[in-house]
């Protein structure tokens, strides 16, 4: 190897092992470490013996009906995601780059809820959601609706379908900037020949920029899907994945035989079963928009 | 070429600035809240870890006396870190026994739930510093120790108990009068009492059942009243099961009163705090609570029409038999501390635990103590105290929550959880096939 070679190879390795430093000691031992622990039976106390117990874990966490409960609402969670979310976001995101006036109070006002913090809007919508008193049944009340006027967080699915909904409420404006940023880089001009062509109003949504956005659509795809089988701070402040395990998610399900239970085995099983579901649904998602495109 | 180097450098200046600030937001914090530290003229600082924050006379008195003690020329520096809802205080102190932080002195509740600090030898054997100090010893009732020993590890003391309690069923004077109705003293009794209320458009009970404790202790007292302790020690032996037609009975007592409403509306959006209020506002009749309950109503308008009466009566046999007992104590742990910081930890335990604490304590905050000490002349009158201290002496033996002697130290989570259930409409078939699943498939 020549000099120059070896210098300019000695250059690359010297920028890039910070963050090979970085991504070692925060991502890759880490996941080492909970893939060895999902395989021992420890109780969480620093210093005390971890046993090897093999597949015991995985096992367990498989024949737990809490586990495949907490799936389940994972999978609304995705759902409300694609059926109610991805839609949500890509209107607001057509309204604030389309010629309507108040654009920019519109771009504001759509992104201040992903701006409070998770405990604030839990805390705000644990009290709206009240039963007994909260502003969402009394204004249900109050216009003569009572039979639809529930007890929200408390019924189980439908306090994991309220949770959902709050989610939405604070990430619609994340989300609208996902697709904002593909809407923009479409060209006016193909929207100018498709006039000509005579696709105008909806069809130009339907023909021209949702195909063009493609690239948005996977984004959010893959953080829609990562992120609701990870989700687990709003649901955590709302119902702490109650009552009774009702409205459980993959996460809190994971931090709770931790924690509660001192399982720490167990939980580590669970999230090793989480990354490999959240690695496998990524590249199901990437090969479905690449073959699309193709 | 002079643009490339300098575009070099700044790459890597920015690379290492980068490094160095996620370097930062890796480590831990053990400026302000941690231990471990020497300050100044060998000074020892230690962290103590309570639920003791809330603006309520007994927390207060706690709080002003580690200032006090703060304030001594000893050499010692107390860094209070207080939570004061159960979940997020024990939730924060598992974290710190996982990742091998923990406080120098902490509150736990004895049982099974320190067995594992115990297994992991994790926390400081008491029994010598009670030898060394038998008049501080001596100063505690002896069932005060009782969840504080364990058999495996036969001559040893675990902890020092800090506070104790016995849970009896407060009741609205004034309400009952109104009403014609004498306070409980069976089960029966109860039931009567409620349809009774219920029918006057008043309710009973008034739970707060998002804390989970609640039908917990509810259903502690269930089980004593039904089974006796041996009862108690059977469930912890599996020699009863916890889906027997027996316990079965004490799972659907607790699902017939919800049925009926009489624990309680929107139950599970309720917490424990909001279930005092209610009683303060008269908004339910009776509630069951720890003696604690008598220093929180103390000095409200509700107290002069408050009384307390034993938990009722279920089975005759067990009449006199409650529960009670030691509830908070204080631990010392010596996970990664040295000497200096246990002995620092000792003497903060003996200073918090002495009888002039609990005297001056005492005077701003009548509850039961775990010691035997003079009330001092500026003790006010405490009525509700006296006729709770008078059932206590009633009682011929009591025990803390059942699930405390189980040697399975998630029994406790995982019974509460079930009984959680019920408020949400399950049967008390379901709540015991969870519990046993939970048993299963933890492997016993």
């Amino acid at each position: 190897m020549t000099n120059k070679k070896y210098k300019d190879r000695l250059i690359i390795v010297l920028f890039l092992l910070p963050a090979l430093a970085l991504f070692i000691s925060l991502i890759v031992y880490p996941v080492f470490n909970t893939i060895v622990l999902s395989f021992q039976s420890w109780k969480g106390i620093y210093g005390a013996p971890k046993t090897f117990v093999g597949i015991e874990n995985y096992i367990r966490v498989f024949q737990s009906e809490n586990f495949w409960n907490a799936l389940l609402n994972s999978f609304y969670f995705m759902l409300g995601g694609f059926g109610v979310l991805l839609p949500l976001s890509f209107g607001l995101a057509l309204l604030i780059t389309s010629k309507l006036k108040g654009r920019k109070f519109m771009k504001t006002s759509y992104f201040m809820p992903v701006m409070l913090s998770t405990t604030a809007v839990a805390l705000m919508w644990v009290y709206i959601l009240n039963p007994s008193f909260g502003l969402l049944n009394e204004l249900l009340r109050a216009v003569g609706l009572d039979v639809l006027a529930k007890d929200w967080l408390s019924t189980p699915t439908l306090n994991v379908w309220s949770v959902i909904m709050v989610n939405t409420w604070m990430y619609a404006g994340y989300n609208m900037l996902i697709f904002t940023a593909g809407l923009v880089t479409i060209p006016q001009e193909l929207y100018e020949a498709g006039e000509l062509d005579g696709c105008t109003g909806w069809k130009k949504i339907r023909y021209i920029a949702i195909p063009l956005s493609r690239e948005s659509f996977k984004v959010f795809s893959v953080l829609c899907v990562t992120g609701c089988l990870k989700a687990f701070d709003l649901i955590w402040a709302m119902t702490k994945g109650g009552p009774n395990n009702s409205s459980e998610m993959p996460a809190t399900l994971l931090y709770n035989e931790a924690f509660t239970f001192k399982n720490f085995g167990k939980s580590s099983s669970i999230g090793v079963i989480l990354l490999f579901l959240g690695i496998t649904l990524s590249l199901i998602l990437n090969k479905t928009f690449d073959q699309k495109e193709d | 070429m002079k643009k490339t180097v300098v575009k070099r450098f700044l790459s890597a200046v920015l690379t290492t600035v980068m490094a160095f600030t996620m370097t930062a937001c890796g480590s831990s914090d053990t400026g302000e809240e941690g231990s471990k530290t020497k300050g100044s003229k060998g000074d020892v600082t230690i962290s103590v870890s309570s639920r003791y924050s809330a603006d309520i006379p007994d927390d207060e008195f706690y709080r002003q006396k580690v200032e006090e003690f703060n304030a001594m020329d000893n050499g010692i520096t107390v860094e209070m870190d207080n939570i004061v809802t159960e979940s997020d205080y024990l939730d924060k102190l598992r974290t710190a026994f996982a990742n091998g932080d923990t406080p120098n002195v902490f509150i736990e509740y004895g049982g099974s739930r320190a067995l594992d600090y115990i297994e992991a030898d994790a926390i400081v054997d008491m029994k010598p510093y009670y030898d060394e100090d038998k008049e501080w010893y001596d100063s505690f009732y002896d069932s005060m120790f009782e969840s504080l020993i364990y058999p495996e590890y036969e001559g040893s003391i675990w902890g020092t108990p800090f506070k104790s309690y016995v849970v009896s069923l407060f009741y609205n004077k004034e309400i009952f009068e109104q009403q014609g109705l004498e306070a409980p003293t069976t089960w029966d009794e109860l039931m009567d009492v409620c349809e009774k209320l219920s029918a006057a458009g008043i309710q009973p009970f008034q739970a707060g059942e998002k804390d989970t404790f609640r039908f917990g202790h509810f259903h502690n007292n269930i089980i004593i009243k039904s089974l006796g302790v041996e009862g108690v020690d059977k469930l912890a032996e599996r020699t009863i099961a916890y889906d027997s037609p027996e316990m079965v009975e004490t799972y659907q007592k607790i699902a017939d009163m919800n049925k009926k409403g009489y624990l309680g509306v929107d139950t599970l959006n309720m917490d424990y705090t909001t279930e005092k209020e209610t009683y303060y506002a008269e908004g339910c009749a009776m509630r069951w609570d720890g003696s604690w309950f008598v220093s929180e109503v103390y000095g409200k308008d509700v107290y002069d029409k408050t009384g307390a009466v034993a938990f009722p009566a279920i089975n005759e046999e067990y009449a006199a038999e409650a529960q009670g007992g030691a509830s908070d104590m204080w631990y010392v742990s010596k996970l990664n501390k040295s000497e200096e910081e246990i002995a620092a930890s000792i003497e903060f335990v003996k200073y918090i635990t002495s009888t002039e604490y609990f005297a001056g304590n005492n005077e701003v905050a009548a509850v039961v103590y775990p010691v035997k000490f003079e009330a001092t002349e500026n003790t006010p009158e405490n009525p509700l105290l006296d006729e709770v201290t008078a059932l206590l002496d009633g009682y011929t033996v009591i025990r803390t929550d059942v699930q405390n002697y189980d040697p399975e130290s998630h029994m406790l989570d995982t019974v509460r959880n079930a009984l959680q259930g019920i408020a949400m409409g399950n049967s008390a078939e379901q709540c015991a096939k969870e519990i046993t699943g939970r048993i299963e498939v933890t492997g016993e």
